[in-house]
């Protein structure tokens, strides 16, 4: 028999907050964190508005009391996966503990600074500066930092990377092969990724507007977020209360385009609807929808006319919170993993800033006022990623 | 429980020759460029004149190799239990270069989306719904042992039914492909490293 997964903690840092409560100020109070590069230095400094994580990393390696060469996704990691873990840290004795940390960018911000003297006197540069470049070496650091043993394993499958690492984690939860596991993900901003979003034309120039007829793309963001999940068990030992269950969750492949989605969403129904399937429950039972509403005109519409053909007419309330964090790619899922734990703890709904045009494809609009004292009890998060891959869980309250 | 795997089918095509299952296809004058073959197939699938160098033969080589008699020839296995592996030695480098050309004035998406040699394994499984567990590897050239230790793997170990495999390389100038079929407890070549460098070279 299946045991469930709790979600019994939270941690997060993005351009809103470096914690729980800040980043939870911040949507209350309707503040995004999207704006000028200031730590990320490239050619699109005045052009291409980013929602950085507002430290450098000298200010991070502090925060997180590990090494200032640390790739700027590890301190971030380490930061989030810290407020998660700490908590339960000293008390999880003789628990068997799993660290699942997605990632798409690795250490390519310090590879970038490596790289150009590098290419010209292959002589110069510290190797201290690409030794963590790849993405499980990310993970690895963190995990040591933690002292995460029991079962490590980085997951990287674009934007919904961070969601699949959620899943993964649940699944070996439900399983008995774990009894605690810090579940997330994270990623830094990177030229690589910032040109890379250029070239497919899918940045705006202007803040995002996600689900608005007048959108232009997506503002690409930095962060990390990770959920503690735990079994009957591990909470008992713990003295740890329930925020809410993972009570479903599913990954599907719309095999459509290297980087788009198919028009009507075949990829992000199979991934509602299979995620509702494995909670027990139907469209109807969804409270509210956290978006994966990046802002591109391609997600926007392809998403939103797959919920409105699982939906029909009682599309329940829904919002992107990608306005306030820009999409952070890799950490996007478990950033949106904490906010619709929080949907569920505080009965709140976050509104889907700057949206002023209703689209013309779609019958629904998102919710645009902070909604406060409502009964949330099944929030569905989407996460969509380049190559199709599509993924959506479902919180619950218990 | 180790099953009897084998080479139930393949295709060789290079400068010199093409051939399928040790018959010399009908099309080996049809020239070098994929783009000829394409039209001597006689497709209609539009989307194959987007793709790179790379993907258009490793698509051209499935298309050949899956076609059989009666339609093609994984009609009745389940599509996610087919496997896919491809090796490749110069990946998407001719595309690559296209690419940085772009840079310096508008950097092409359309080029950009093909600067990952794995792409080629989404163009096959799209065309043909594929949906097993997939792998592109770089090697230093054709490397049997590589193609047969992932092939091998994916079918004893990790329930695949059937598996695509081989190695593809190709620039504008060049190109190399050779691509096999390999089933379970089927009448045919034993997949072995030897067999695999054998069909190679012929």
């Amino acid at each position: 028999m299946k045991q469930s997964a709790y979600i019994v903690g939270t941690g997060i840092i993005s351009a809103i907050g470096a914690n729980t409560a800040s980043c939870l100020a911040s949507l209350v109070n309707k503040t995004a964190g999207i704006g000028k590069a200031h730590f990320l230095k490239t050619h699109w400094q005045d052009e291409l508005p980013v929602a950085e994580v507002k430290f450098s990393n000298e200010d991070l390696a502090k925060m997180a009391a590990v090494h200032e060469l640390w790739p700027r996704t590890a301190l971030l990691s380490m930061i989030a996966a810290k407020e998660a873990w700490s908590p339960f840290q000293d008390i999880s004795k003789g628990l068997r503990a799993g660290f699942f940390s997605a990632n798409t960018v690795g250490g390519m911000d310090l590879t970038e600074q490596f790289y150009p003297g590098f290419l010209k006197d292959n002589h110069t540069g510290d190797k201290v500066m690409f030794v963590h470049h790849e993405c499980g070496a990310i993970t690895e650091l963190v995990a040591d930092a933690l002292g995460i043993h029991d079962f490590v394993t980085t997951i990287s499958t674009a934007c919904s990377s961070s969601a699949n690492s959620i899943m993964m984690a649940a699944q070996m939860i439900e399983n008995g092969m774990l009894d605690i596991a810090v579940a997330g993900g994270a990623d830094c901003l990177s030229k690589f990724t910032l040109n890379g979003f250029n070239t497919l034309m899918i940045l705006d120039k202007q803040l995002c507007q996600p689900f608005d007829q007048n959108r232009r793309g997506l503002n690409l963001g930095e962060g990390a977020g990770y959920l503690v999940l735990m079994s009957e068990k591990a909470m008992h030992q713990c003295n740890a209360s329930a925020i809410c269950t993972l009570s479903g969750y599913a990954n599907a492949n719309d095999a459509y385009h290297q980087t788009a989605s198919s028009p009507d969403g075949i990829g992000n129904k199979l991934a509602m609807q299979g995620a509702m399937d494995i909670a027990g429950i139907t469209a109807k039972d969804i409270s509210y929808i956290n978006l994966h509403g990046t802002g591109t005109a391609n997600n926007d519409s392809s998403e939103g006319k797959a919920i409105e053909q699982l939906f029909g007419d009682k599309i329940p309330m829904a919002s992107s919170t990608k306005a306030y964090t820009g999409h952070t790619l890799g950490a996007a899922a478990a950033v949106e993993a904490v906010f619709s734990v929080l949907s569920v703890r505080d009965g709140i709904v976050y509104p889907n800033l700057r949206f002023e045009t209703p689209m013309e494809d779609i019958s629904w609009r998102p919710v645009t006022e902070l909604k406060t004292g409502q009964d949330i009890r099944h929030v569905l998060s989407n996460s969509f990623g380049f190559g199709g891959n599509c993924s959506s869980l479902v919180f619950s309250k218990c | 429980m180790n099953e009897q795997l084998t080479i139930t089918h393949y295709v060789r095509i290079n400068r010199t020759k093409a051939e399928k299952d040790n018959t010399p296809l009908l099309l080996s004058t049809a020239g070098q460029q994929p783009d000829d073959w394409y039209r001597v197939l006689g497709h209609a699938y539009l989307k194959f004149f987007k793709m790179d160098v790379l993907s258009k033969w490793a698509w051209l080589g499935a298309e050949i190799l899956l076609s059989g008699k009666d339609g093609f020839i994984y009609n009745g296995i389940d599509k996610d239990k087919i496997g896919l592996v491809l090796t490749t030695a110069q990946g998407c480098l001719e595309v690559d270069k296209k690419y940085l050309q772009t840079v310096a004035e508008i950097p092409s998406p359309a080029l950009f989306v093909y600067t990952l040699p794995n792409i080629m394994l989404g163009e096959i499984c799209i065309r043909h719904g594929f949906k097993g567990e997939q792998l592109s590897q770089v090697t230093d050239g054709f490397d049997g042992a590589a193609i047969w230790f992932w092939a091998n793997d994916l079918m004893q170990h990790k329930g695949m039914d059937a598996c695509l495999c081989g190695y593809v390389d190709a620039t504008d100038a060049d190109m190399d492909l050779c691509l096999f079929w390999v089933e379970k407890n089927k009448a045919g070549v034993a997949l072995t490293t030897a067999h695999l460098a054998t069909l190679y070279k012929q």
